[in-house]
């Protein structure tokens, strides 16, 4: 069984050769953007069966729930198959489009045709969006995009829900998308809605075995979470808080660190973050007239020195000093006065989690991280510090994104567990490269002031340094406000008003949506839908007839993850290859399965569009630039390379020409063995990171310089360089009745709203009590009259609403209302998750008072008040 | 208190191995010679000159920060804006490619190729979200 030594090629299922088609392809799941590494049974052309595959470090063999039932999202009789079109020019929730099938090459002629009047005008003018669960979608629509001119580019919401605090800041602090524990040697890992290793997503299910063994090797897990959910489930102990109040929490335990128990590592500090850099009154570096370096208080010479210039160990970290008649003190002097205010007395009464608790917690957080302790590793004496903070969608997910996940990653810093053995890991943030080639190869590095540049990145808007700001060209805005990364303004309802505000020299005029159902993974759908309405033109590539296809123009029906091909399916490995030691691995996703009817790659389909609008040289460029193709494997001038070419170029610019498509088809996977100066690189590499944020200062200042004369003033509180806890716009309620606090989770059953038309998922749903009710804590729901299965309707101030059925639980926060996944499909080309769950998203405020002014992460949370349904007899 | 943070790695293990080696020729010395040097703009760039190649002569060796400086010039204080940053560095998302090899270090002198060196420029999308 498993042999995959099989045939792998499609030629016995797409013509028949008379022989019997048995085999096992390895190839990547796509039912989340783990993209776990699978084994695929295809007989007589049919997938029968999928498996995790045990030779890749993706799983090793292990899938989840999702992966398992893969088979049913590619056999649903709903897929889209031919091309449609728009009869019905009305377009809204209620408008039916008016499907009418038309050829392919209609399709394209029509599309080439906008979208090359618009490539003329201003390129601006397109907008290109894309799931953020297909993997896949990422190079091609970059290289799309890049080669077409526009800078408009968004992942609905993907950034706005889980990344544009996590991502951004774990870029900032760990030169990585993400962080996880060092499950290998972690003792004692704090999570804060967080599930790293419990449910979907970066590296899911290898993360599931490492935390299994972690936990069955006795590392202990805290979970703070207004919910006890997937990971709280799992845990030592779980940390009920109100919810997002994450940040305010770890203040309280940095406090208890530093200032009640004098616990940090002073010499991490000193040597690894700008913690002795010398503040002035100004909240920023004093810097050396000549070289403009921030300076620090050289103790051994009594005297200020650029950083460059002083050993690490006579950096003072206290002490008041005067620098050429201005008086400053070191960074982390600043930041140890700064958490005074955050006694555990305030964190009770900001948190609800009681102030004794957050001492102890604190107390052996700190105690266990064995400060000063080394570990040999491989041959390796590297510092070891077992102990990690990480958090993820529910701690980051609010106003207070940034200071949430700044604070929490404040409690790595400072004990020194940061990127070495047993500490908070990046996920794979230093690479040295595959051994015959040295490719891929990054390492993070220092800027002017020695802070650190991450080497490697999703995209190209690093997290820092910081860019400049400047009166937007990109309407999302993240140009003006440059720590954004996805834009709500791309949607929002107050979209036209700071466009003209900030003096937007053009407007969108057309779409192009890859698998993104906005509608539902943004924020309410009635302003979403309002936003859509407006573009003239909109063309959706998708495997089904979402909520938000409805609105497209043409649509155009994609091949599913069993029929498609993707070069690096889990490249960069800072995204979803597992932290730790072990090996690095490669997979790539192959065509299983050849397209149904009239479905084509959209990878194809956009080189298609390239010649017919006639950029295909401007392409090729892209794909040069985004890939990084080695120059003997370069794409050149304008010829017409297929896909299958350009993945061949990638994989033989990584592996050497004798390992391209053909080689990665057969086996599906390469590994090569990680060193411990890979995995644990922060010892080895001169850079610091920031536990004073500095830049926020001058960065306030410039954004403001544009803004202000414009009329809107920077709340300057978000922009300070140490983090505080600022209330959400839901934390500020005091309309009485309103007196639970909604959010959502993340359901491990499902990925975002796609997985919904699952039948095997759905069913397992409907046999979970929670996947698609509302679940309100036991004692709270009594009070308020409600019982197990009552129809309640909640609603916000703003009159939104959403129904659901009630599931009491004591493992929620008594003030919490948790709505599980994102539910509530509404629309007919989904039928199986029509009507199934609640849409949580529907309570949502889509506007610049519900977003974050630094980083753009919206408002996840809601005051609400409860009532019960009286359902007609 | 216990080993430092800065005394833990060995020093002949304490600096990663470099990058693959680029074909990227740096020149040493100053010849004063012209050469000839096509310029490729692709993406939202190309619409910045009037043709593609743009041919341009420039005295060996030069930088990639001279030719930046020249399109700049040419094209103006829009161009130079979206390639670069206030302090005039190179932007991140722009990326620039010499006889196919990508130029990092745009004050170093670069050896042209004879009879014509290729230069490629692209701004790649610079926004995403996770």
């Amino acid at each position: 069984m498993n042999d995959v030594t099989a045939p792998t090629n499609l030629a016995n299922v797409a013509h028949g050769t008379g022989a019997r088609d048995d085999a096992w392809i390895p190839t990547s799941c796509a039912l989340c953007y783990g993209s776990c590494s699978i084994l695929a049974h295809r007989v007589d052309g049919v997938v029968v069966k999928i498996e995790g595959n045990p030779d890749s470090v993706l799983g090793t063999g292990r899938q989840c729930g999702k992966g398992v039932s893969g088979i049913m999202s590619h056999y649903d009789p709903n897929r889209l198959k031919v091309p449609l079109r728009r009869t019905n020019p009305k377009k809204g929730l209620d408008e039916n489009p008016g499907w009418k099938e038309i050829s392919w090459e209609e399709a394209l002629d029509e599309i080439a045709t906008v979208f090359g009047r618009i490539r003329a005008e201003d390129p601006r003018k397109l907008l290109i969006q894309r799931t953020t669960t297909v993997t896949a979608g990422r190079n091609p629509l970059y290289a799309f995009g890049s080669a077409f001119g526009t800078p408009n580019y968004s992942t609905a919401g993907g950034g706005l829900h889980c990344g544009n605090g996590a991502h951004l800041i774990s870029g900032i602090m760990h030169a990585s998308w993400s962080v996880t524990p060092d499950f290998e040697y972690c003792n004692y890992a704090i999570y804060f809605g967080a599930s790293k290793g419990h449910g979907a997503g970066h590296a899911s299910t290898a993360n599931m075995k490492l935390a299994a063994d972690a936990r069955a090797r006795g590392m202990k897990m805290v979970v703070v979470d207004p919910m006890c959910n997937f990971a709280s489930a799992k845990a030592t102990e779980w940390v009920p808080l109100r919810v997002g109040t994450d940040g305010a929490l770890a203040l309280a335990m940095c406090n208890v660190l530093v200032n009640e128990l004098g616990i940090y590592d002073a010499p991490y500090l000193q040597a690894k973050t700008n913690a002795p850099y010398l503040i002035g009154p100004d909240k920023r570096y004093v810097r050396d007239g000549a070289t403009n370096k921030p300076l620090v208080w050289d103790s051994k010479a009594n005297a200020a020195r650029p950083y460059a210039d002083a050993k690490s160990a006579d950096m003072a970290l206290e002490g008041n000093f005067d620098v050429n008649g201005v008086p400053c003190q070191p960074a982390f002097h600043k930041l140890k006065e700064h958490l005074r205010k955050f006694t555990p007395e305030w964190g009770e009464g900001i948190t609800t989690v009681p102030a004794a608790n957050i001492r102890r917690i604190a107390g052996e957080f700190g105690r266990e991280a064995r400060i000063g302790s080394t570990i040999m590793v491989e041959g390796v004496n590297l510092p070891y510090r077992p102990v990690a903070a990480v958090a993820f969608r529910g701690a980051q997910g609010h106003m207070n994104s940034l200071y949430n996940f700044y604070a929490i990653d404040l409690l790595n810093e400072l004990v020194g567990a940061s990127d070495v053995v047993g500490g908070c890991l990046g996920f794979n943030p230093a690479c040295h490269g595959f051994p015959e080639t040295g490719r891929p190869h990054y390492v993070p590095k220092p800027d002017a002031d020695g802070l650190m540049i991450t080497g490697m990145w999703m995209g190209y808007h690093y997290p820092y340094p910081i860019g400049e700001p400047r009166l937007p060209q990109n309407a999302g805005l993240q140009d003006l406000f440059t720590m954004g990364m996805t834009s709500p303004f791309l949607d929002s309802d107050d979209q036209e008003e700071l466009w003209t505000r900030f003096e937007l020299p053009y407007r969108p005029e057309a779409m192009l949506n890859f698998g993104a159902n906005l509608l539902m993974s943004i924020a309410n759908r009635e302003s979403v839908a309002r936003s859509l309405a407006k573009y003239k033109f909109m063309v959706s590539i998708d495997i089904f007839e979402t909520e938000t296809t409805r609105f497209a123009d043409i649509v155009l029906p994609d091949c599913g993850y069993l029929q498609t091909l993707d070069s690096r399916s889990n490249f960069p490995f800072i995204f979803s290859l597992p932290g730790g030691m072990g090996e690095w691995c490669w997979p790539i996703r192959q065509p299983v399965l050849p397209p149904e009817g009239e479905q084509r790659r959209f990878q194809d389909v956009l080189l298609d569009l390239a010649d017919r609008i006639g950029f295909r040289a401007d392409m090729n460029a892209a794909y040069n630039a985004s890939l990084n193709l080695a120059p003997e494997h370069r794409l050149q001038g304008d010829r017409r390379y297929t896909w299958e070419e350009i993945c061949d170029a990638e994989l033989k610019t990584y592996f050497g020409a004798q390992r391209g498509l053909e080689w990665f088809k057969e086996h599906g996977l390469i590994k090569w063995p990680k060193k411990p100066e890979e995995v644990y690189w922060r010892p080895f590499v001169d850079v610091r990171v920031p536990i004073y944020w500095e830049f926020l200062v001058p960065l306030a200042d410039k954004i403001d310089a544009i803004t202000a004369p414009r009329g809107l003033k920077i709340p300057r509180e978000y922009y300070e360089p140490m983090p505080d806890h600022l209330p959400c716009v839901s934390h500020c309620c005091k309309t009485p009745g309103f007196d639970l606090y909604a959010f959502y989770y993340r359901d491990t059953l499902h990925t975002n709203s796609y997985t919904m038309e699952n039948p095997w998922l759905d069913e397992a749903a409907q046999l979970d009590p929670y996947s698609y009710t509302i679940a309100i804590n036991a004692d709270t729901g009594k009070k308020k009259g409600l019982r197990d299965g009552a129809l309640i309707s909640v609603e916000t101030e703003t009159g939104r609403k959403v129904q659901g059925r009630v599931k009491l639980t004591q493992g929620i926060h008594p003030e919490g209302l948790g709505i599980g996944a994102c539910a509530g499909h509404w629309g007919d080309g989904m039928p199986v998750a029509k009507g199934k769950g609640v849409f949580f998203n529907e309570l949502l405020e889509l506007d610049w008072n519900h977003v974050s002014p630094v980083n753009f992460n919206l408002d996840l949370c809601a005051r609400v008040k409860v009532t019960p349904v009286q359902v007609p007899q | 208190m216990g080993v430092r943070w800065d005394a833990v790695v060995e020093r002949s293990r304490s600096e990663p191995p470099p990058a693959p080696a680029t074909r990227l020729t740096l020149c040493p010395s100053t010849t004063g010679a012209t050469t000839s040097v096509e310029i490729w703009l692709f993406g939202s760039l190309a619409d910045s000159v009037p043709e593609r190649p743009l041919r341009l002569q420039f005295r060996k060796p030069f930088s990639i920060g001279d030719v930046i400086a020249e399109l700049g010039r040419r094209c103006g204080a829009e161009f130079l804006s979206r390639v670069t940053a206030p302090d005039g560095g190179m932007l991140r998302h722009c990326r620039v490619f010499m006889n196919g090899e990508p130029v990092e270090d745009t004050v170093a002198p670069v050896c042209a190729q004879e009879p014509s060196t290729q230069i490629e420029m692209i701004l790649l999308t610079a926004a995403e979200g996770g």
